[in-house]
Parts: structure tokens; C-alpha cells; sequence
């Protein structure tokens, strides 16, 4: 019996073990399916921000009859949105409002189901189509990046102000 | 950074690769001083018994010569399992699978392998993000059932860059590449994906067929613990060349080449095979 060998064989099956035993993908993946929308001055094309803003999404379900707080974002100032895609629609629409002025911005998008992990779940993959917007505070806007995958932090849409 | 990268292919934490790499490193040694050695053996053997011939002829015919071992390289046909699917199974309780291995040694380097096996995944879960009280929150309930079957096959060849002519043994450090194809149904039975503002996403997916295809690049060691029994591993760097499945649902693991995520997955096999006793020549 060749000892040295059992002995090489015992400590790979040791490091087998450890590769097996790798953890699963925990990751919880709510709020993946969002639209990363950067903001940048339509003069200058530097980043800028948004006062008092205000977002909501149009026909958001309500709860038990009661009227909850349907905004996404309440802030003194903002210099990025993410913005939640309905995965129940093929299209969701939103309500930007900077400090009085009120653009509504529509997102038209396709969708396909990803099974991640068995401990990270399913997520939706989404890849925007086109999006619409109207032009109070808005001047233009710019698709950058078309899919919305769980594990991306990339800035998808880019919306220049006046 | 290398090291960060593989970690990410693998999903594990750097501290266990590096326990990890510390380990082959440590294995590989001993193989290869222990391969050494046995060469040693040899080589003292036959030098003891040239010694003893020439002494015999000169002055004492009735000393018999010490036995000389001479190990001609095992060729022909070896079967065997692959016992990792196996050992994650104990560990790892929703993949069962297990794999077959057939080698065919030809010239005095080469060996055409065959590989073929299944496996099956299972996931069930169901979980709620809960508040800062302990309680359940509205809309952040994940569930997923998954259910996938499929069978694998390998094919390929490894080449022998240890083999030494002038003193051969049966261990072999292994190079090689493979061909893959798995064929596989996959189904979620239910899901529901979180979202407390426009609501959770619910639905699920009938059993769909999935095919795919892909390249691996080997790297290993055999080793005769016994005689005519081998015992190997091999890690393997996959390439993935095409899937195809539906829309609807992306699968989360291939059968036979790991995690679907990424186009570029690692693998690990450990083997034991039995070499027909077809072609070997020991003389002593």
C-alpha cells in the first residue's frame, strides 16, 4: 500500500469537500428589476440633481382597500432614480415631479424569467424596448443600456433636465 | 485579483480558495515526490540488479539476482465512477448525481475518455423578508420551486506529459480536453418574486427540454493505489458553446458543466477506475 498516495487522496477529498461546499447565492433579489436612471443638465451634460422631487408610478395597486403612500421617492434632492419595473405589465409608467413641473416618463420593455439559485430564487430579466416622456423638466433622454439584470449595477437611462 | 476572480466563478469566499490552492499545491507535491520516489525504487532495483548480474557472472554463480520490477504503462480499456457528484449529495441534499468514466490508453501517451452521467435538482423555497419586529412583510415573500433532470456525456482525450520511457510507472499527470452535451427538462411548479410596490410576480413554468453544448480544458492526476485500481482527479475549466431553452425560463444549472450564469464555469472530478487487466507485463 503505497501510504504517501492515501495520504495525497485523503487531503484532495478534504479540498472536494471544501469546493462542494462553496454557499449558495443568498441574495435577496427584491428591488433588482429597477431602472437605474442617471441625471444630467441638459446645457452642460455634467451630472445634476433633482429638488424636491417626487415619484410615483401610475395605477399602483392599493392594499386592502386602504390608500397607502404610492410614492417611490419623497426627497429634498436626488442625483439618480431607480425606478421599479412592474413585472405584471410589458410597459410601466411614472410621474417625475421637480419641485412643480410634472414629466411623465413610460418605459416599454420585454421580460424573461432567470432561476438564480436555489437559495437566490427566480428573478426577472428585462430588456427595455423604447420609453416616452413628456418635456416639463425633461429636455431629452438616452437608453444607454437595454438590460436589466439582477446582478448589474448599470446605469440604464439617462434624462437630461433643463 | 486572480484569485478574486476565481472566486466569483466559484462562488466561494477568498479565505477557502486559498485554503484551497494551499492544498493542491500540498497534494500535488506529495503525488509527484511519491511518483519520484517509486521512480527511485526502479531505478536502485535495476541498478541492484544489474550489480548483482555482473557480479553473478563474475564470481559467484549461485547468488541469485534481486527481483527487478518492471512496470510496463497500462493500456487498454479502464472503467470507473466519478464519486464527487456523490460527495455533494451528502453535503448538498437538493443535487443528486453521479457520473460513469471509461478510458482508452492507445500509443504510449494518449488516452480517449468517455463520460457520461446525470443528474437532478431539486429546489423548494419559500421565504419573507420580515420587518424590524420579526414580522412578515407585505409583498416580500419569495418562492421557487424548481425541478430539473438531465443526463451529461463527455468526450475527449488526456495526454500523459509525466511518462518517463526509460522509466515508466502507472501514474499520470493528465492534460486533456472534452467535448460536452447534456440534454435536460427543467420545470418550476411555482414562484412568486417580491415587489412591495407594484406587487409580487406570480406564476410558474411547465417542464421544458434544454440542450446544450460545451468545451473543457482538463487538468490531473491518476494514481495505481492498488493494483489495476486508479484513483484521479481532474479539475476542468468549461467553456459553454450554446444552450438552448425557452424564453420563458433560464435554466440554473447543466447538467454534467455546473451554473448556467456564466459562460465560463470550473469543475472538479474524482475518480475511481479499475483497469482491465488486458495489457500489463510485470516481470520480477
Amino acid at each position: 500500500m503505497k501510504i504517501n498516495n492515501i495520504i495525497g487522496y485523503f487531503i484532495t477529498l478534504l479540498m472536494m469537500i471544501c469546493v462542494a461546499c462553496n454557499p449558495e447565492d443568498d441574495r435577496l433579489l427584491s428591488y433588482q428589476h429597477t431602472v437605474q436612471v442617471g441625471l444630467y443638465s441638459a446645457h452642460t451634460h455634467n451630472d445634476t440633481t433633482l429638488v424636491n422631487v417626487k415619484v410615483w408610478g401610475e395605477n399602483r395597486p392599493t392594499t386592502d382597500n386602504v390608500r397607502v403612500d404610492s410614492l417611490l421617492y419623497d426627497e429634498p434632492q436626488v442625483g439618480s432614480l431607480f425606478l421599479n419595473l412592474n413585472m405584471n405589465a410589458d410597459s410601466t409608467v411614472f410621474y417625475i415631479k421637480n419641485r412643480t413641473l410634472v414629466d411623465r416618463v413610460s418605459f416599454y420593455y420585454s421580460k424573461s424569467l432567470e432561476s438564480v439559485s436555489g437559495a437566490g430564487g427566480i428573478t426577472m430579466e428585462m430588456k427595455l424596448d423604447t420609453m416616452f416622456h413628456t418635456m416639463q423638466s425633461i429636455n431629452s433622454a438616452k437608453m444607454v443600456h437595454k438590460p436589466i439584470r439582477y446582478n448589474e449595477d448599470r446605469e440604464n437611462v439617462q434624462l437630461f433636465i433643463y | 485579483m486572480r484569485i478574486e476572480r476565481m472566486c466569483n466563478y466559484l462562488y466561494i469566499n477568498q479565505n477557502l480558495m486559498r485554503r484551497i490552492l494551499l492544498l493542491l499545491v500540498l497534494c500535488t507535491s506529495i503525488s509527484i515526490a511519491n511518483a519520484q520516489r517509486q521512480l527511485g525504487s526502479t531505478m536502485q532495483g535495476q541498478n541492484r540488479g544489474n550489480q548483482n548480474s555482473q557480479n553473478t557472472n563474475r564470481d559467484d554463480e549461485d547468488v541469485k539476482p534481486e527481483p527487478v520490477l518492471i512496470v510496463i504503462k497500462d493500456q487498454g480499456i479502464s472503467v470507473g465512477v466519478d464519486i464527487a457528484p456523490i460527495i455533494t449529495r451528502l453535503l448538498d441534499n437538493e443535487r443528486t448525481g453521479i457520473a460513469f468514466v471509461g478510458r482508452y490508453g492507445f500509443g504510449k501517451r494518449w488516452w480517449a475518455a468517455a463520460e457520461a452521467g446525470f443528474e437532478h435538482v431539486k429546489y423548494n423555497k419559500n421565504v419573507c423578508r420580515q420587518d424590524e419586529n420579526g414580522k412578515e412583510m407585505e409583498n416580500e415573500r419569495q418562492i421557487f420551486n424548481y425541478k430539473s433532470d438531465g443526463g451529461f456525456m463527455r468526450f475527449g482525450a488526456d495526454y500523459d506529459i509525466y511518462m518517463s520511457d526509460e522509466y515508466p510507472t502507472n501514474n499520470n499527470i493528465l492534460v486533456g480536453f472534452r467535448y460536452g452535451y447534456a440534454f435536460q427538462e427543467h420545470e418550476c411548479s411555482g414562484f412568486e418574486i417580491a415587489d412591495s410596490y407594484w406587487g409580487a410576480y406570480k406564476g410558474s413554468v411547465d417542464r421544458t427540454p434544454v440542450n446544450s453544448h460545451w468545451l473543457e480544458g482538463v487538468f490531473g492526476l491518476r494514481c495505481e493505489m492498488l493494483p489495476y485500481i486508479y484513483m484521479s482527479w481532474s479539475f476542468r475549466a468549461k467553456v459553454l458553446l450554446t444552450s438552448t431553452y425557452s424564453d420563458e425560463l433560464k435554466p440554473y444549472a447543466i447538467a454534467g458543466f455546473g451554473k448556467s450564469d456564466k459562460r465560463v464555469a470550473m469543475g472538479f472530478t474524482y475518480t475511481i477506475e479499475y483497469q482491465l487487466p488486458t495489457n500489463r507485463k510485470q516481470k520480477r
